[in-house]
């Protein structure tokens, strides 16, 4: 009886490492290992065919030479800087709308407004290149149509409209996702500090300013973060909008839309198998990802005290 | 519901603007769907056209069911197993006490802010050495670890699963193994249709793995082998969409169905933390 309970009790001492060895097994194999030796990598000079040689930081130091190094980092803050205001914002305005009690239809609008997230980027790039075609798109014949342009952008080609483009299919998409983030948030803040603030005589627009805004700070921060790191993977959409339709342009004109994961996947993938280099890229990108993201988050603390 | 104030028309007018907009390129995508390929680029298409069923045929005349089984057998199994992986280790987080408990959820919260881009590099020369390029595994087994599927399944084994049950079960002379089985996974049911709702959207419309790790067309999924249709025979960008079109229903469906379970079930779970 005692042996069989002493033999329980160890069971029940060991069962943790293993119902949580399968998920940091594959998560070690998988992703922990692959990212630590691409740091390696970074360090060698390794192409498809050869064996790796070691060069030390030779692949950093011609980074910090490369033009499109500088493009697909000067494009993740331009991205950063045109995609999380409106995402934001959007999201926000939704969020409050749908859980305010004053709007009818929520189950729908909630649906609607999630249908982007769903669609398979696929379908979004190829879907946006037709809409934005430059001569027969129909956002091109609705501006005109409405008098706002005198004659056809030349949307994915040129850089700023294609940076613009590629910006608002990306807020397109993930803002439905951002709101139910809002959603989630705003459902956790206790009833009892809105009927406290109305109680005050608070208006709707102070309660929001007041309540609604510090209580959704850790989401907010979430939310930053995660959208500022999406900007270095931008990928699918763009590659879509740029290469899918017999065109082959990497990074857009000019390498106007070039980012982070596109840039390494030109590299690694595209024609030059350079892995080494890639590797490189990768790591001082995920250097600057890292310097920013620990900035914003300095920044959005430091509002807290004040 | 309260009466609306002239505030609450605005926002409500805004929110069918915003709706508006989220809408029409969806249903451009099914509306172009019926159209012929050259009429794509005349003009705001609100109606269906009448070229459906050509479109059909030049989709079927390529192995587009291939493609779909493909993907379904990836999106399934990853589901799966990603949801299992997830609620073991979400029952060891939320339920137990152990050694490096503490640091290693730290871990786990740490990692769900690294993108699998960065050792993009070094997983593909993985997958070479363990012979996996041009197979499904790459696309099942590494996705099936989600950092945010433990978390989901921590906060609601924490607060779901009462520890009375485990104990009454134990005595009964149930293993820790059967625990799990019989009486963790039937409590942690709700958790899992949204997990899995979530598991199987990605993995359905995953891109830039099998852009990387599949060569064989065999093998494609449904996005890249719509992709591939573009390069290999005329461009037929309608019979292209119609394929997309059909690749959505499957999400579509599930999230119309659950989507108040999706929302819900993040909002019980994920905040009160």
């Amino acid at each position: 009886m005692s042996d069989s309970m002493s033999r329980a009790r160890k069971a029940q001492r060991w069962a943790p490492y293993i119902f949580v060895s399968p998920f940091f097994l594959i998560f070690g194999l998988f992703s922990l290992f692959p990212i630590l030796f691409t740091l390696y990598i970074s360090l060698t000079d390794w192409s498809l065919s050869g064996a790796p040689q070691w060069i030390g930081f030779g692949n950093y130091a011609e980074a910090l030479q490369d033009s499109r190094f500088y493009d697909a980092l000067l494009n993740t803050v331009i991205f950063m800087i045109m995609i999380i205001p409106p995402q934001i914002i959007i999201a926000l305005f939704i969020s409050v709308l749908l859980t305010s009690g004053r709007v009818p239809f929520v189950g729908a609008f909630r649906l609607v407004n999630f249908l982007p997230y769903i669609t398979t980027s696929v379908a979004v790039g190829l879907i946006f290149g037709i809409l934005f075609d430059w001569n027969f798109g129909s956002i091109n014949s609705m501006l005109a149509s409405l008098g706002v342009t005198q004659e056809n952008i030349n949307w994915l080609g040129q850089p700023w409209p294609s940076r613009f483009v590629v910006a608002m299919v990306t807020v397109w998409k993930y803002f439905g996702y951002t709101a139910v983030m809002f959603l989630v948030g705003i459902t956790g803040i206790s009833r009892q500090l809105y009927e406290a603030a109305d109680l005050d005589g608070a208006s709707k627009m102070q309660q929001f300013r007041y309540v609604t805004l510090p209580m959704l700070r850790p989401v907010m921060v979430f939310v930053i973060l995660t959208t500022m790191i999406g900007c270095f993977q931008i990928f699918d959409e763009p590659y879509m909008l740029f290469t899918g339709m017999g065109a082959s342009v990497v990074g857009g004109p000019e390498g106007a839309a070039l980012t982070g994961t596109w840039l390494i996947y030109d590299n690694v993938f595209g024609s030059l198998s350079r892995f080494g280099y890639g590797s490189s890229i990768a790591y001082m990108l995920f250097l600057f990802i890292c310097l920013v993201s620990f900035l914003t988050f300095r920044l959005m603390n430091k509002g807290e005290d004040a | 519901m309260r009466k609306l104030g002239i505030n609450g028309w605005i926002g409500l007018l805004l929110m069918l603007v915003i709706s508006v907009v989220s809408f029409y390129p969806f249903y451009s995508m099914i509306i172009m769907s019926t159209y012929e390929s050259n009429e794509l680029y005349t003009g705001i298409k609100l109606l269906p056209s009448s070229y459906l069923a050509e479109n059909w045929n030049s989709l079927f005349s390529i192995d587009f069911l291939a493609y779909y089984k493909n993907s379904l057998i990836v999106s399934i199994s990853t589901t799966v197993l990603g949801v299992l992986v997830s609620a073991a280790a979400g029952f060891a987080f939320g339920k137990y006490e152990f050694r490096f408990k503490n640091l290693l959820f730290v871990l786990l919260l740490g990692t769900m802010m690294i993108p699998m881009q960065f050792g993009i590099v070094a997983f593909v020369l993985e997958m070479r050495w363990f012979g996996w390029l041009n197979t499904m595994l790459p696309l099942i087994i590494p996705p099936a670890a989600n950092a945010f599927g433990v978390f989901w399944m921590t906060q609601f084994a924490r607060s779901s699963i009462p520890s009375e049950v485990l104990e009454s079960g134990r005595i009964d002379g149930c293993g820790e193994t059967g625990l799990f089985f019989r009486i963790v996974l039937p409590f942690l049911r709700p958790a899992f249709v949204t997990l899995g709702l979530l598991f199987f959207l990605w993995s359905w419309n995953s891109f830039f793995v099998p852009l990387i790790v599949l060569n064989d067309d065999s093998l494609y999924t449904i996005p890249l082998g719509i992709r591939a249709l573009a390069g290999q025979f005329r461009a037929d960008n309608a019979a292209q969409i119609l394929g997309l079109t059909l690749g959505t229903i499957p999400v579509l469906l599930f999230f119309s169905i659950f989507s108040k379970n999706l929302i819900e079930g993040l909002a019980s779970s994920a905040v009160k933390g």
